[in-house]
């Protein structure tokens, strides 16, 4: 093939099966748009987001959360009572807004009323300590939110980080760090958390005014409780995850035209596990939420004046007999957002994890 | 034999060079000396490729050969293997057993350091004890020696079974354990008990009338038990049974009724254990065997007992280790509600009267409790399943 031009036309052989161009006419450009194809071309996320709006279940417990969400921003700024505030009349201490029942007002709110002041209804009562209940379980929500986000994000980012790691490198690295992660699954976790829980709290001293202090230990506390014992479940995961995507051929072909392993590690395998991620990250929301309120209420959880849901569900069973609705409403809260991030969790698996099965 | 070539580049000229076996590489590189020196390594080089791949082919063919070999002592493996496991059991067994002790080991490590970084030693009290009566204490209770020497006596009275004294109201922790302890295990063992007898008997209803209205029910309450927190379940049980019902009473220690206690600590285990029994059961009637069992005419019942329900039950042993751990902690907060007087009670009681001896003992003494059950299933599961590898 000396002379050989890939421009050109090469001459007919008489037994090949060279099509003869003389034979055929062009397409029009009609004919050319059937063959278009019609749908849309569609990322994996999309894909997956497709099927979560098609599952009734996830759908509605996305709209819960959404009105959930809201309602703890703009609650606050509508609603005039501060979580810790005192209730009061006219600058005085009203001392009758003690144990309100929903939408009732105290003697001297119904004077004020009568004379023509408006008043905000204490949607959820008052607490005994003449607070407005409503606000303090808003506040409670959004504490108790907040701490299963982050709280499954440092899961996830330690998890992630140590996962990757192990899987990657495989050899002894692999086996030391399994180790430490055998050894930290196997401690009963719920109680290491309570004994973490108990000194830290005394030994946690922030200076007043920094953004720790601002927090509380306790909370600070738990925040290391979770970084500390929960990501061996995320990291172990993961590392199973990688060990079989480390074995497919564009890995091999990523190798071998020398990519980095960090950069392998980031741009093929950690966007093939995505799946697990987020379906794992999801449902760990929820049981960050059960951990803190169970917390909250042995009487371990957020720093008080701060309410959080389980320590409103613990003080309200000193008036259980008489005000009952004080432990209906966190509790049905707490219940109204584990049970929605767990169908969302599991509407999250059924879409984004074809290969997981109920 | 398969024919590979050499290249070899004398100056501007390039010749092909067949050869077919390693002998005529080696006569090639016989010839070597007389190039020029410039191209000696690239020919040793090309030399050494093709060497390889023959060595590969070699290997290849041999292998195919010894197949037929490997196949007539295929049996022969296997009987070996077998033995091989029975031994791998004896080391599965001591190697769990082995982990377990570190694991109590490191708890009681954790433990003992943890607390001693508390600020305050223990008899800072409001009323300030002199000098004198302090130093006296510590003498006693060996606090004036340095960290590490007393962990090990520490860790000698626990294998004495001494667990120290409560600093609250002093009395022998190993007592107040002893006296406490029954109670827990009853309530414990009954709310596990019922967890995973009534949890089996719904998920297996639930994947053998699939799609009908017994199945709805079932998953909507396991799937709403799973979001109801154990306190607040045990709160509204007392307030409507025992307060505004009054069809029980509240806790009496002569009397006890463990209905409510247990159905509160029993609710969230028996809720994930019938999510996982449906699974498993609707796992195990799609599979060959029992599909066989149908077309061989067995009675339906017989086909479920004897076939899937067995098969369907290995999960949710699995899973009786974590749900142990769950109920051990969740007896906490529902004994602390219905006042029982078992030790998880004393355990919140004691980290609200910041009463660490107590809340060391306490922490050890379950802890060890949940290892040794955890060990306990691992094994239990890997003898109930064959298949399961020992390494």
């Amino acid at each position: 093939m000396d002379n050989f031009d890939p421009n050109k036309t090469p001459k007919k052989q008489v037994l090949s099966a060279q099509i003869d161009l003389s034979k055929f006419e062009k397409a029009t450009e009609d004919e050319k748009r059937q063959q278009d194809v019609m749908s849309q071309s569609t990322s994996f996320f999309k894909d997956g987001m497709r099927k979560l709006f098609k599952n009734p279940l996830a759908v509605a417990s996305i709209i819960v959360l959404v009105a959930i969400i809201i309602t703890i921003i703009v609650a606050p700024m509508i609603v005039p009572y501060g979580y810790e505030e005192i209730l009061s009349v006219n600058g005085k201490r009203d001392k009758g807004a003690k144990n309100l029942a929903p939408f009732t007002y105290s003697k001297a709110e119904q004077k004020f009323i009568d004379e023509g002041g408006t008043r905000f209804p204490h949607i959820m009562g008052t607490d005994e300590q003449c607070r407005d209940y409503f606000i303090r379980v808003i506040y409670g929500a959004r504490i108790s939110l907040v701490i299963g986000f982050f709280a499954s994000i440092i899961v996830l980012i330690i998890g992630m980080i140590i996962g990757s790691i192990s899987g990657y490198a495989g050899g002894k690295v692999d086996l030391i760090l399994m180790r430490i992660v055998d050894i930290i699954y196997s401690l009963p976790d719920m109680l290491v958390i309570i004994l973490l829980a108990t000194v830290l709290n005394q030994v946690l001293v922030f200076k007043s005014g920094s953004a720790l202090a601002a927090l509380g230990s306790n909370m600070v506390s738990m925040f290391i409780v979770f970084g500390l014992l929960y990501w061996v479940g995320m990291a172990r995961l993961i590392r199973g995850q990688i060990l079989s995507i480390k074995e497919n051929e564009y890995v091999l072909a990523a190798r071998s035209i020398g990519a980095k392993p960090g950069w392998i590690i980031r741009k093929h395998i950690l966007p093939n596990c995505l799946s697990v991620i987020i379906v794992s990250t999801a449902l760990q929301i929820p049981s960050a939420i059960f951990t803190e309120s169970y917390l909250s209420f042995i009487g371990l959880g957020v720093n008080a004046p701060m309410p959080s849901l389980g320590s409103l569900a613990n003080s309200a069973r000193q008036g259980l007999q008489t005000y009952p609705y004080k432990l209906i409403f966190p509790a049905l809260m707490i219940c109204l957002i584990v049970l929605s991030l767990n169908l969302l969790g599991d509407g999250l698996r059924d879409a984004f994890d074809p290969k997981l099965k109920r | 034999m398969e024919k590979t070539c050499v290249s070899v580049q004398y100056g501007q000229m390039q010749r092909w060079e067949f050869v077919d076996n390693l002998q005529k590489c080696e006569e090639f590189e016989r010839f070597l000396p007389a190039l020029p020196a410039k191209l000696q390594t690239q020919c040793l080089e090309n030399v050494a490729r093709q060497r390889k791949r023959i060595d590969q082919t070699e290997a290849f063919r041999y292998n195919k050969q010894n197949i037929c070999t490997l196949r007539k002592t295929w049996m022969q493996v296997g009987k070996e293997n077998k033995q091989k496991g029975v031994k791998n059991v004896g080391r599965y067994i001591v190697k769990r057993i082995l982990l377990a002790i570190l694991t109590v080991l490191i708890i009681c490590a954790i433990t003992f350091f943890v607390m001693n970084a508390i600020p305050g030693g223990p008899f800072n009290r409001e009323k300030a004890l002199s000098a004198a009566t302090i130093e006296a204490l510590n003498k006693r209770y060996n606090l004036d020696k340095p960290v590490g020497e007393q962990f090990i006596l520490y860790m000698k009275n626990l294998l004495h079974g001494d667990f120290g004294v409560s600093l609250k109201n002093g009395r022998d922790i190993k007592e107040i354990i002893a006296e406490s302890f029954p109670i827990s295990a009853k309530l414990g063992l009954m709310a596990i008990g019922v967890a995973l007898v009534c949890g089996t008997v719904f998920g297996s209803l639930a994947a053998l009338m699939r799609n009908k209205w017994p199945d709805r029910v079932i998953v909507f309450f396991s799937t709403l038990f799973t979001a109801v927190p154990s306190f607040v379940l045990a709160t509204l049980l007392l307030l409507v049974f025992c307060i505004k019902l009054a069809w029980f009473p509240v806790w009496d220690p002569n009397n006890p009724n463990f209905l409510l206690p247990v159905l509160a600590l029993a609710s969230y285990p028996m809720a994930y254990t019938t999510r996982l029994a449906k699974s498993s059961m609707l796992d195990a009637l799609s599979q060959d065997y029992v599909r066989t069992a149908k077309a061989k005419g067995v009675a339906k019942w017989k086909v479920i007992f004897k076939h899937a329900l067995r098969n369907s039950l290995l999960p949710i042993i699995t899973y009786a280790g974590p749900q142990i751990a769950y109920i051990i902690t969740g007896s906490m907060v529902i004994e602390t509600i219905f006042t029982v007087g078992g030790i998880g009670s004393k355990f919140v009681s004691a980290i609200s009267n910041r009463d660490y001896t107590m809340i060391m003992a306490t922490t050890i003494f379950l802890a060890t409790l949940m290892v040794a059950a955890n060990v306990i299933c691992d094994l239990l599961y890997k003898v109930v399943d064959p298949r399961i590898k020992f390494d």
